[in-house]
């Protein structure tokens, strides 16, 4: 079914970073070499110069890989960080704690400002060292950040810094701590698993098929709703203290970023990862999320990331979280002692962004019972970031101030931890009899037993329905049937169930994981299968029991119709018993393999292009010729006729189909013999109708030569009528005579019947 | 050369598109269904259909509408 793309609502990376001629894969090393070499040579000298390198490079390409050898080198590289001041730290640093390749230059500005630093000086003086470098749409005449940011362009150029600069450790923060708040009551914290669940969730859509994206990177809208489908992945967590916009942007923008989606690079689509990811990363997977948190682009607290100069909020959050992380570990402040002190080292910090005023008045769901109020707009920014994603991803604590009752903040264990600002946090005590397995297959699973690894584990055969104090799942047929393909057995899925349940396993709940695995082996799809195809069934038979003798373990081949084996794996092919005499790869172009013999009716198949595809295209229109004496057995040959082509008719083929197929498949037009018996069932001929026949009475000549004397003397000539050939010529009935009497004076005579 | 040793020709189909059935009778109840029976080139056999490579996705999903779980070899 055609599906059409989403409005612009979606992770679509474009509005959020102009388009790069690089991969967002390409090598970071790569591509900052690349934009170092595209610097005014003057800068690169200047950018040796400042770091003692003698050169004698005269090109600017050369230079920058001399520039970045230096960075890739252990001992050039502690020479460059003995130089590094703590403002080009935090500048480098923030590229390590984002886990990005790079900024947007206003971002950049305003993230450091925000922390007090020098923005302009300290990212000026990077470059000049050739230590960042600039990537804009346009030929760079300066590299001064500050003349670049005052231009229109501004907001298409990016800051990228050498990969072997980033991991700083912990930031040197230079800006003052805000303000502490008094004593703090009513401390509520999340366990930062909703983001997990919801990715889990996320991930379990995308197994059940790919999401596909336009050119332009959104979703389709089909795609779009199937991850909405539910409310689930919408939906804001029951304990959220204020509402995020466009929340399946930002679980779609958090999955790519850790690895739960992945680009299929033949269609562009997400597809969800391995099911070995949870086992290699659920560990880790809060840090994992709170650093693409902290550098997710494809999403900011505006909900949909605009084009401009104008920097995202989304570049605030490390700027915030590090602010707090200046506080005492068990110091607090509120929010409004937090924009003061952003105040004062970033006037003008709180006009990123522009969030709207209708979304904030979603953002007062703490304060019950209390109308709208209208909030500064860096409140509304401080509390999507800290109330928002820093809460829900377990970084930051919410309380209340006692006295002024005003919302106070703290960044909790983990938030220190990421932000290297603290040992890791403690691991939280656990239930391991957490769930409730009902005999209706719905099965509730107690928060407090719930882990990442334990999420990935159930996200693997049962779909996650509600997401809430207490989370239910729910097992299908399809959830199980999608736990068998991530490599489950039906045994693994009952014991992981019965491991962690309360009570033993309902009977029903045993029968139907069976019974729904064993209903899985009743069809098997083979996405890339191989089918080796022997020139008899006689081989083909021999051939299987040769190979069985060989590896009595390995998979059995599966024989199929009189002369193909299947294989599910191309690897089990014994090659060494086997010679090739031809291949074909269908996920290639179809080749041209058919040849139309002089009839224009029998089509022969090349037998070392041939494909089954062919054969299968062939037959609705043509039938096979049996195998003739003399002929190869594997040329085979199809003919056209009348009858064929009216059953290949009759099933949905026309004329442009077919005359496709032969461009396709024979490299040319139909054959006029085709077309003929085509005719009839399409409108080649315009004259539609019955066609004219006449008798013609035609004088043959002894020889060519004397037949050209006639039709070139001027007594003959006009009595002729179209010559058929060398010694024929059509004579028209009234002109006989004539013509008669004409070559009697030659002395030729010629008789009538 | 002894016979063990002789090499037996042969055509290889790489990535083929197909879908297996463990009895006939599923192989006809999917060729019924119009939406998926389009999707199908041919009827190698009994059990085994050969799909169009640029439908995989398509076929699949008919499947499922169709009731199916089906194991997917990749």
């Amino acid at each position: 079914m055609a599906s059409t793309p989403s409005p612009a609502t979606g992770p679509d990376p474009a509005p959020a970073r102009p388009a790069s001629p690089f991969a967002a894969d390409a090598d970071p090393r790569f591509v900052f070499r690349t934009l170092l070499g595209r610097l005014p040579m003057a800068a690169l000298r200047a950018a040796a110069e400042a770091g003692g390198l003698q050169s004698q490079a005269t090109r600017a390409p050369t230079l920058a890989g001399e520039l970045t050898d230096r960075l890739d080198d252990p001992l050039g590289l502690r020479e460059v960080r003995r130089g590094l001041s703590d403002a080009d730290r935090t500048a480098l640093g923030l590229f390590g704690l984002t886990e990005t390749r790079s900024w947007s230059l206003a971002g950049l500005r305003l993230a450091l400002a925000a922390l007090a630093v020098d923005a302009d000086a300290t990212i000026a003086g990077l470059i000049g060292r050739g230590l960042m470098a600039l990537e804009a749409p346009f030929e760079l005449r300066s590299i001064d950040p500050a003349a670049l940011a005052a231009s229109e362009t501004a907001g298409d150029v990016e800051v990228w810094a050498h990969p072997s600069l980033t991991r700083e450790g912990r930031l040197p923060i230079v800006a003052a701590a805000p303000a502490a708040a008094g004593p703090v009551s009513q401390i509520r914290e999340s366990d930062g698993l909703e983001p997990v669940v919801r990715l889990a969730a996320l991930w379990q859509r995308a197994g059940t098929g790919p999401l596909r994206r336009t050119l332009q990177g959104a979703l389709y809208k089909r795609d779009r709703e199937r991850i909405e489908e539910g409310g689930l992945l919408a939906a804001a967590g029951d304990d959220a203290p204020v509402d995020l916009p466009d929340l399946p942007a930002l679980w779609l923008g958090l999955a790519r970023r850790v690895g739960l989606l992945t680009i299929d690079r033949d269609d562009d689509s997400w597809r969800a990862a391995a099911a070995e990811f949870w086992t290699e990363n659920a560990v880790h997977l809060p840090q994992m999320l709170a650093s693409a948190w902290l550098g997710l682009r494809t999403w900011d607290e505006r909900g949909e990331p605009t084009p401009g100069s104008s920097p995202s909020p989304g570049c605030l959050r490390p700027t915030v979280l590090l602010r707090l992380a200046a506080l005492g570990p068990d110091d607090w402040t509120t929010l409004e002692a937090l924009a003061a002190a952003l105040d004062a080292d970033a006037p003008g910090w709180d006009r990123a962004g522009g969030i709207d005023d209708g979304a904030a008045t979603t953002a007062r769901r703490g304060k019950r019972g209390a109308g709208p109020e209208r909030q500064p707009p860096g409140i509304r920014i401080l509390e999507r970031i800290v109330l928002g994603g820093a809460y829900a991803l377990g970084l930051a604590r919410l309380g209340e101030e006692q006295g002024s009752r005003r919302r106070a903040v703290q960044l909790t264990p983990l938030g220190r931890y990421v932000l290297a600002m603290g040992p890791p946090p403690p691991p939280r005590p656990t239930l391991d009899q957490f769930l409730f397995v009902q005999p209706n297959l719905e099965v509730i699973a107690y928060r407090q037993g719930l882990t990442p690894p334990i999420i990935g584990l159930l996200s693997r055969f049962a779909w996650w329905s509600r997401i809430g104090a207490a989370v239910e799942l729910k097992l299908t047929q399809e959830s199980v049937a999608l736990g068998l393909d991530w490599g489950m057995t039906a045994g693994e899925i009952l014991d992981a169930l019965a491991r962690h349940g309360q009570h033993g396993l309902p009977p029903g709940v045993k029968d139907a994981v069976e019974r729904w695995a064993d209903r899985r082996e009743r069809v098997t799809f083979h996405t890339a299968a191989t089918l080796v195809e022997f020139n008899s069934r006689e081989e083909r038979d021999r051939a299987l029991e040769a190979w069985r003798v060989d590896a009595p373990t390995r998979r059995p081949f599966e024989p199929v119709a009189d002369r193909f084996v299947l294989a599910e794996d191309a690897r089990d092919v014994p090659t060494a018993r086997i010679s090739t005499t031809a291949s074909r790869d269908y996920r290639l172009p179809p080749e041209r393999c058919v040849a139309v013999e002089a009839d224009g009716v029998t089509l022969t198949l090349e037998p070392a292009l041939s494909d089954l595809l062919a054969e299968a295209e062939l037959s609705r229109f043509a039938d096979e010729e049996p195998a003739a004496s003399g002929r190869p057995a594997a040329r085979r040959r199809f003919v056209v006729s009348a009858e064929s082509l009216r059953r290949g008719l009759e099933a949905g083929l026309t004329f442009g189909l077919l005359a496709h197929w032969f461009r396709r498949r024979v490299g040319q037009d139909v054959p006029p013999a085709i077309r003929l018996m085509l005719r009839p069932a399409t409108p080649l001929d315009p004259d539609a109708g019955a066609w004219s026949a006449r008798r013609l009475l035609v004088l043959s000549s002894p020889s060519a030569e004397m037949l050209d004397g006639v039709i070139q003397h001027p007594d003959t000539r006009d009595l002729l009528g179209e010559r058929l050939g060398p010694t024929t010529v059509v004579v028209p009935e009234t002109n006989v005579d004539a013509l008669r009497e004409r070559l009697r004076r030659f002395g030729v005579v010629f008789t009538l019947p | 050369m002894s016979r063990a040793n002789v090499r037996t020709p042969v055509k290889m189909h790489r990535n083929v598109t197909l879908i297996r059935t463990s009895e006939p009778v599923i192989a006809e109840e999917i060729l019924a269904r119009k939406a998926i029976a389009r999707l199908v080139l041919a009827r190698l056999s009994d059990t085994v259909l050969l799909v169009k490579p640029d439908e995989a996705d398509a076929a699949l999903e008919e499947l499922r509408k169709m009731g199916h779980t089906p194991r997917i070899a990749r």
